[in-house]
């Protein structure tokens, strides 16, 4: 029982940047989605099956301009590939798990979910059920913010400004500093970046994050791979 | 109309479900080689560097914006951590930069 306690104080400690954020990002898509006219059981429908920050962003922005139903299906499959990099990161450190386990807990992985999974496997710590608490407070803070933004979005249409967005980008950052300690990480970390502003300047947003890193890992392991010759 | 956006919706929840369950799952029943999994070591650290600079820079038509407050609350946060300071505290003086600087800049 004690030990419960202590899992479950560690995961709201961990995953409070996630609440927050999701709560404030999902506020501002709920607000955007009623704004264009969208239903609300549309727009929460979404949060529920699609849970997908920015997809979900650019999904209303193409629904607003009437675009066709199988432009904005194909638009969220491109944002939404990079998950299948952090999808593969996982699996080594899922060996143990039940197998029935996984569809569920594959559904709720987001970049940030995925960040502090993948922070918690690597220290030998992947515990089912603080896995699995993670993303229920991701998901439910996303679904949340969602229905704020729908039910107050003609009170208040900015909630950003106060920082809370910032806490997701954040808590990047401190996962960084802690994760980052060997010279082939920070290496990747610098080519990964470059790559990600090159396609970012050629306009490739949208795929961005999953091609540099591709990138990045492939020319850091041959880095790796030739010194140790 | 409601029902085509419902129907839309749902194909758009199967194809972002695809891509983030299928390799995990699948991959969770092989064992995998030596190198690709050093490879996906490599993974984390370059999905986290290009998700944060990507909220940093931004390009319109080429042209470069630098979220100012961001670039500074990132590196705030990035120094706290590395110095031990306790998550929260990093993550919240990071925030509370960020609330500054919009201030001042608006």
């Amino acid at each position: 029982m004690d030990n419960l306690k202590q899992e479950t104080l560690q995961v709201l400690k961990i995953t409070l940047p996630i609440a927050l954020g999701y709560i404030t990002i999902g506020f501002t898509f709920g607000v955007m989605a009623i704004k264009i006219g969208l239903s609300p059981l549309a727009s929460l429908l979404m949060s529920i099956i699609v849970y997908a920050g920015s997809a979900q962003l650019i999904a209303v922005s193409l629904f607003a301009q009437k675009v066709s139903p199988l432009v904005i299906i194909i638009t969220t499959f491109i944002v939404n590939l990079r998950h299948l990099l952090m999808s593969l990161a996982l699996t080594p450190y899922l060996k143990k798990w039940p197998k029935k386990l996984l569809p569920f807990f594959f559904f709720e992985l987001t970049d940030e979910t995925f960040s502090l999974h993948y922070l918690n496997f690597s220290k030998n710590n992947n515990s089912i059920y603080k896995s699995i608490l993670i993303n229920i407070i991701s998901h439910l803070s996303w679904i949340t913010g969602t229905f704020l933004g729908i039910i107050f979005g003609n009170l208040i249409t900015d909630i950003s400004k106060f920082g809370l967005d910032f806490s997701l980008v954040g808590m990047f950052a401190v996962l960084i500093a802690w994760q980052i300690n060997k010279p082939i990480h920070i290496l990747v970390v610098l080519i990964s970046s470059m790559f990600t502003l090159f396609f970012n300047f050629i306009n490739l947003n949208n795929l961005s994050v999953i091609l540099s890193s591709i990138l990045a890992a492939t020319i850091g392991l041959g880095i790796s791979k030739w010194k140790n010759k | 109309m409601e029902k085509q956006i419902i129907i839309t919706i749902i194909f758009m929840g199967l194809v972002t479900y695809l891509p983030r369950a299928l390799p995990g799952i699948i991959f969770s029943k092989i064992n995998l080689p030596q190198d690709f999994l050093k490879w996906l070591k490599l993974i984390p650290a370059s999905i986290l560097s290009s998700l944060i600079v990507k909220e940093i820079l931004t390009f319109k038509n080429h042209n470069p914006t630098i979220n100012l407050p961001y670039l500074l609350g990132c590196i705030l946060a990035y120094f706290l951590a590395k110095k031990g300071v306790n998550y929260i505290v990093s993550l919240g003086l990071g925030m509370f930069l960020v609330f500054l600087l919009r201030i001042i800049g608006s």
